[in-house]
């Protein structure tokens, strides 16, 4: 083919190369560059983050600054929201409490997670998918419906109460159990082992058993030999599994809603409010950015640490 | 149990279900011993050595290290350590750790430990890479630091699975010179398990040679190569050239044997006892056959062709042809030796040579 006839040949010319121009623009740069199979891949994904992540994100960020007074919004620059927040002691607490709350939560499900985790990846031998299979049997039911479910076990006249008060262990029904903390941790951790048991497992099932008899033969017992290898070459799934359990729950209103009570109640509780009851959207908005910032933080803290105890830098 | 024996298994069997990994196997290893359990594939050496180190217990008979009986002493309480087929090397862990970590339970101080860490890395060769991260080593380099770790707290007896294994062919045999002299100089019993006869036979004062979870011989290396006491041994220990014979008469250490087409032969005898007329089998070695162009005076030769020649740089290895023998007879000849141009040339009619005490005897059925 001659090259003067070129500006038309690319649309035309003969059978193998017949494509329209932008396909064959196209083919050629997905074939050379790696990025750009990559993004094409991730593309769907990416699209989706961007429209509804990243743009109401923004849109959140912007609002945040802006100010409501009964069903006027305006759109100013003003720290007030932020000033608001730190004026207000029960709001700080409120968030305060969350992170508590969802701190507690992270933990007290890393403690029943791991040990779960580790029977699977150890000691079972055969049908290990039957058993992942079965610890995600609780979410076949809602979330709502679990969360009722706990609402029933720990009541003034649940499960619990009926049953202690039946076998005269107690004589009036406790109270503790339920609309508190403690009730808004144990639902959480229950709710949300299958998401830590998961990560650790896998992080539990890639370790080397080789390693472990190395530990064994160079001097330690079960328990050395737990913290100084298991523990750390598993740390990326506790990391994983802490931050799938601790930054949803920090947000989670739900439960608080039902199960916490006045002293259970959450920072998605309050901002749930602004933007329904109260009616004050920037002020939700500014309290959605501090607690972000919140979990980020905390997040940032975590990371640092668990570093150091997987090189045993402590 | 003999006293000068500092590891003594006695009786030891193995069942894993219904599969008998290890039977009945008695040996004792004395101490400052390079001893290596050589054998194809799940032949049961690997179990046995993993008997030693405490990670699987015998189903039946004992095993003693240091006169100790090992029956209820755990992994971690025993004199041993192990180097792994892997190098096992703790990914979370830079040199330094690795080297020094069954030193914790010492308590010593940052000065001590590195002190220590340090000596080993020197002993190891690799000065300075205290600090390079597991991830950063290479593949002889991870095997050095495995060694390390494992002598660090000076063991009694060091186990080694099959550790050359991985390493290409010249740092393997660096590696063996290397571990050798090693073990030499810090005077540790080690018990080396390996499938490659070439490494066994390199680095060890004494094999065991097994097979179907038995032991068939434990001898030097030496004795191992020149005086196998078993088919199985003679061909799983470099090349043999096997003929079938029936004695004639078996006396005073020597034997005269019928080898058909081979004439009759006379050999020594290894403490065997033959009767008259007993099929047997001739056992000479490659290199102990030496391929002549002419015929010259005296017994102990035969004529054939070549039919195949391999040449090897250092060596070359003919295949020849002998009348009324099935397989042709392999004969490995340095090169500087081979007697004039032209005489491995394929078709070429050739004499091949040997010495009477380079016939080994071997009983027919074993």
């Amino acid at each position: 083919m001659v090259d003067g006839t070129a500006p038309k040949a690319g649309s035309v010319s003969g059978a193998g190369t017949g494509r329209p121009g932008l396909l064959s623009w196209w083919r050629q740069l997905y074939l050379r560059s790696e990025g750009v199979r990559g993004y094409s891949l991730l593309s769907p994904t990416l699209l989706l983050m961007v429209f509804a992540i990243a743009v109401p994100l923004l849109l959140l960020f912007v609002a945040s600054f802006w100010t409501q007074h009964l069903l006027d919004i305006t759109p100013t620059f003003v720290f007030d929201n932020y000033l608001t927040f730190a004026e207000k002691d029960s709001y700080q607490k409120l968030l305060w409490r969350s992170l508590k709350i969802s701190g507690f939560v992270t933990v007290l499900t890393l403690l029943l997670a791991y040990p779960m985790a580790y029977f699977i990846a150890f000691r079972i031998k055969q049908n290990k998918l039957m058993w992942i299979i079965l610890i995600t049997v609780p979410f076949w039911t809602s979330y709502l419906l679990r969360v009722f479910a706990w609402k029933i076990i720990l009541g003034y006249n649940g499960v619990i109460n009926s049953g202690l008060l039946t076998l005269g262990w107690i004589q009036a029904p406790l109270e503790f159990l339920l609309y508190n903390q403690f009730a808004v941790v144990l639902t959480l951790a229950h709710a949300w082992a299958a998401f830590a048991i998961l990560p650790i497992y896998v992080s539990l099932e890639k370790i080397d058993r080789t390693l472990l008899e190395a530990a064994t033969v160079l001097g330690d017992g079960p328990v050395m030999r737990f913290f100084r290898v298991t523990l750390p070459l598993s740390m990326p799934g506790v990391v994983a599994a802490a931050l799938l359990v601790f930054i949803p729950t920090v947000g989670d209103y739900i439960t608080p809603a039902l199960l916490g009570g006045p002293k259970g109640l959450m920072i998605g509780n309050l901002i749930q409010l602004q933007f329904a009851k109260a009616n004050n959207w920037p002020m939700g908005a500014a309290l959605s950015v501090i607690s972000l910032l919140a979990i980020t933080l905390v997040v940032c803290a975590f990371l640092w640490f668990s570093k150091r105890v997987r090189t045993q830098n402590l | 149990m003999a006293n000068e024996s500092f590891i003594s298994i006695q009786d030891v069997s193995k069942d894993f279900g219904v599969v008998r990994a290890v039977d009945r196997v008695s040996i004792d290893i004395a101490q400052g011993e390079f001893f290596s359990l050589l054998g194809p594939s799940g032949c049961g050496k690997t179990t046995l050595l993993r008997m030693l180190a405490g990670f699987e217990f015998p189903t039946s008979g004992e095993i003693f290290i240091d006169g100790q009986p090992m029956s209820s002493v755990p992994t971690n309480h025993r004199p041993v350590s192990m180097v792994f087929q892997n190098y096992a090397i703790f990914p979370h862990l830079n040199v330094s750790q690795n080297i020094g970590y069954s030193l914790r339970k010492d308590r010593l101080s940052k000065a001590d430990f590195n002190a220590k860490v340090g000596e080993m890395l020197d002993l190891i060769k690799l000065p300075g890479y205290e600090k390079r991260a597991s991830h950063e080593l290479s593949g002889g380099e991870r095997q050095r630091v495995a060694l390390a770790r494992a002598l660090v707290r000076r063991p009694k007896v060091l186990l080694l699975d099959e550790p050359l294994g991985a390493l290409d062919k010249q740092l393997r045999e660096q590696m063996q010179l290397e571990l050798r002299a090693l073990q030499k100089s810090v005077g540790i019993t080690f018990v080396f398990v390996t499938h490659d006869q070439e490494e066994a036979l390199t680095m060890s004062d004494r094999i065991a040679v097994m097979s179907k979870g038995r032991y068939l011989q434990i001898d030097t290396p030496t004795q191992l190569y020149e005086s196998p006491t078993s088919r199985t041994v003679a061909d799983f220990i470099g090349t043999m050239n096997f003929f079938e014979a029936q004695v004639k008469d078996a006396q005073n250490g020597r034997a005269h044997i019928d080898v058909g087409p081979l004439g009759s032969l006379s050999a020594p005898l290894r403490q065997q006892k033959f009767a008259a007329g007993q099929r047997v089998l001739a056992a000479i070695r490659p290199e102990k056959i030496a391929l002549l162009a002419e015929p010259k005076p005296g017994a102990n030769q035969v004529k054939g062709q070549v039919d195949t020649a391999a040449y090897l740089g250092d060596r070359s290895h003919f295949y020849v042809r002998i009348e009324g023998i099935e397989r042709p007879v392999a004969v490995s000849a340095q090169n500087m030796q081979t007697a004039g141009p032209g005489v491995g040339d394929p078709d070429r009619q050739v004499w091949l040579s040997w010495a009477e005490d380079a016939v080994v005897i071997l009983n027919a059925d074993d």
